[in-house]
């Protein structure tokens, strides 16, 4: 998770860092299964975010608000590894729940 | 017809169907992280019967001239804009017709490419729109795997302004074949379509594009930065 943060803190949030999000997302889900509800969860809600602008360019402040917020959530996946379960299950509600647009 | 002539008639229909949009204010980030003052949305064409007949015809002209007959088996329309406009131009040569996805799905068939086999066949590549050709390449690379010679791509708007895209194809052993460039947008008649600010803002977008979208917060490098 840190090294999917660190790369995402490297992004200006076109299309094309979501659709690789995806893929970083998903090789993260296989290698660390521990982290498979939080990461498909990442997964897809950066995957709903690209279709919905799928062939479109993105205006500006979308853009930095999308790339903010999924940055937000993959820092609290990030601080939220060792916490107890009941803060880790509300974090999974909390993105299960978010749109990044 | 020549390229030139069907770039400017092509562009012209861009401008009546309303796809050529400008924002100075506020730029747009192309799917490829560039800033830009533009984009051309060529979906608008897809509702518009007469606009996408002339299209279409003004793609057959282009075939016609750019590829003896023979040298193409069929067409293979990018998802998703592309599929559409590969499947009226494949209605009127009587290619085969095929469309390619993203990426595979990952779960059942895990296919890339769909409407049938494309082993051994001669594929043409069709899509709206190539900003850095960064999609192109992945979607050949999806028909390659799936068994087809893939070496030219046709796409109704080709940017034309980002260095290295054509570069980038030719490596890959692909040829672009663009219907119409913003040179093409330039020349034609864009009547009340596009006022003299953000004709001048355009201008200076295309004077240099790398610039242009690092100063707007753009991408700022011509290396992937994925």
């Amino acid at each position: 998770m840190k090294e999917l943060l660190d790369w995402l803190r490297l992004q200006k949030g076109a299309l094309l860092t979501y659709r690789e999000f995806q893929r970083r997302g998903l090789a993260l889900l296989a290698d660390h299964p521990e982290q498979a509800a939080l990461a498909r969860l990442l997964v897809d809600l950066a995957g709903r975010f690209a279709d919905a602008y799928d062939g479109e360019p993105l205006a500006i402040n979308v853009a930095e608000q999308a790339l903010g917020r999924l940055t937000e959530f993959v820092e609290m996946a990030e601080r939220t590894k060792a916490a107890p379960p009941e803060e880790r299950l509300a974090l999974l509600n909390k993105i299960g729940a978010a749109e990044l647009a | 017809m020549s390229a030139d002539e069907i770039g400017r008639a092509v562009a012209q229909l861009l401008f009546e169907a309303g796809a050529i949009h400008v924002s100075c204010g506020q730029p747009f980030i192309l799917a490829a992280g560039w800033a830009s003052p533009v984009y051309v949305d060529c979906r608008v064409l897809l509702g518009d019967p007469e606009r996408r007949r002339a299209v279409t015809d003004l793609a057959l002209a282009r075939l016609t001239e750019d590829f003896p007959a023979g040298a193409i088996d069929a067409i293979a329309g990018a998802e998703t804009a592309g599929i559409p406009f590969a499947a009226w131009l494949a209605d009127r040569t009587g290619l085969k017709l095929r469309y390619v996805r993203k990426g595979p799905l990952g779960i059942g068939r895990n296919a890339q490419v769909e409407g049938g086999p494309v082993e051994g066949l001669k594929v043409l590549l069709m899509d709206d729109l190539t900003t850095d050709g960064g999609s192109k390449l992945a979607f050949a690379r999806g028909l390659r795997a799936a068994g087809a010679t893939v070496e030219h791509i046709l796409t109704i708007f080709y940017h034309g302004v980002f260095p290295g895209t054509e570069d980038r194809l030719r490596e890959a052993g692909l040829t672009l074949h663009a219907l119409s460039t913003w040179a093409d947008v330039l020349d034609a008649d864009a009547g009340d379509r596009l006022a003299p600010a953000d004709r001048a803002e355009v201008e200076r977008f295309l004077e240099d594009p790398v610039a242009w979208s690092t100063w707007h917060g753009g991408r700022n490098t011509l290396a992937p930065r994925l």
